[in-house]
């Protein structure tokens, strides 16, 4: 498009906004894209010790290429959370099953070292609900968790999320049935109570090298 | 971050008066300090000046075994708490 020099040009007050896009990168994670040669280590790290449990794969071992298509299906948007100063991978994000008609997503967040709590996961988490508030018309995340990993996160409850449905002995896992809870994150929840884990400082926008 | 505030911060975090907070217990096993409320903590000790690399600090622990003092320590940079303050109320005015 080309504007001669006596066009008058009316500018939209809002482009500032739209052009301040999501943050990948903040001071304590970073997220990057997944690529196929991430596939080995990450499907070990799915399948080995605790997550093979506690993550998608119910206990189940699915062969290489179904691992692969389950990887994918159904995905909005996908990250490795990742430690900035070099690069070591310490989880994953996705959301899947968007409804963007009505404005909702699921969400899952996973450490990839399932005995290790390292702290770096959560800020990962938070980069990831801002990516996904600035560039979908989503106004609730649902998560859904097992009871025996809710007990990680559930002081949020009423703060960073809450609690919209709790399926009773919903989850076999040990010898025993587990409750299932079905949580959500507010966008305008969210834009307050995210605010404290945002942290731009080294921040990096997508598409930026 | 004082240790007065550090112990009213952290007892909050655990639900607890700072008078009845022992820092030798470990904040997930002993004071049920959640991974999601650790962190929120962590945020309040890096808004209140604890040192900038309080995360890559924990990422060496054993979150599992981290203790109030520990994590006292680590937040300033090495400043260690005697036994005779385990347990110390958080009083306004005294010595951190």
């Amino acid at each position: 498009v080309t504007v001669g020099a006596h066009d008058p040009v009316e500018t939209d007050p809002d482009a500032a906004a739209a052009s301040k896009l999501p943050a990948l990168s903040g001071r304590h994670a970073r997220l990057r894209q997944i690529v196929p040669a991430d596939y080995g280590w990450l499907r070990r790290a799915e399948l080995d010790g605790d997550l093979i449990h506690r993550w998608r794969h119910g206990s189940g071992t699915p062969s290489p290429e179904e691992w692969v298509r389950k990887l994918w299906v159904g995905v909005l948007a996908q990250f490795v959370v990742e430690r900035p100063e070099d690069g070591e991978p310490v989880g994953l994000v996705m959301a899947y099953q968007a409804n963007l008609q009505d404005g909702h997503a699921r969400f899952a967040a996973t450490r990839l070292d399932g005995s290790v709590r390292s702290p770096r996961l959560l800020f990962g988490l938070a980069l990831f609900l801002d990516y996904l508030f600035a560039c979908w018309p989503l106004h609730k995340l649902y998560m859904e968790t097992p009871a025996y990993n809710f007990e990680q996160f559930a002081s949020g409850a009423g703060t960073a999320f809450t609690i919209e449905g709790r399926l009773r002995d919903h989850v076999y896992l040990g010898g025993r049935h587990w409750d299932h809870y079905i949580l959500a994150v507010y966008r305008d929840a969210w834009r307050e109570y995210g605010s404290r884990w945002r942290d731009t400082g080294r921040g990096q926008t997508p598409g930026a090298s | 971050v004082t240790l007065q505030e550090f112990a009213a911060r952290l007892a909050a975090r655990a639900h607890l008066e700072p008078a009845a907070l022992r820092l030798s217990d470990r904040l997930v096993g002993d004071l049920g300090v959640d991974s999601l409320s650790l962190m929120e903590l962590v945020l309040d000790l890096e808004a209140a000046g604890a040192r900038p690399d309080l995360v890559d600090a924990l990422e060496r622990e054993d979150l599992e075994g981290l203790t109030g003092a520990r994590l006292f320590e680590l937040a300033t940079q090495g400043s260690p708490v005697g036994p005779s303050r385990m347990g110390m109320p958080a009083q306004p005015g005294a010595p951190s």
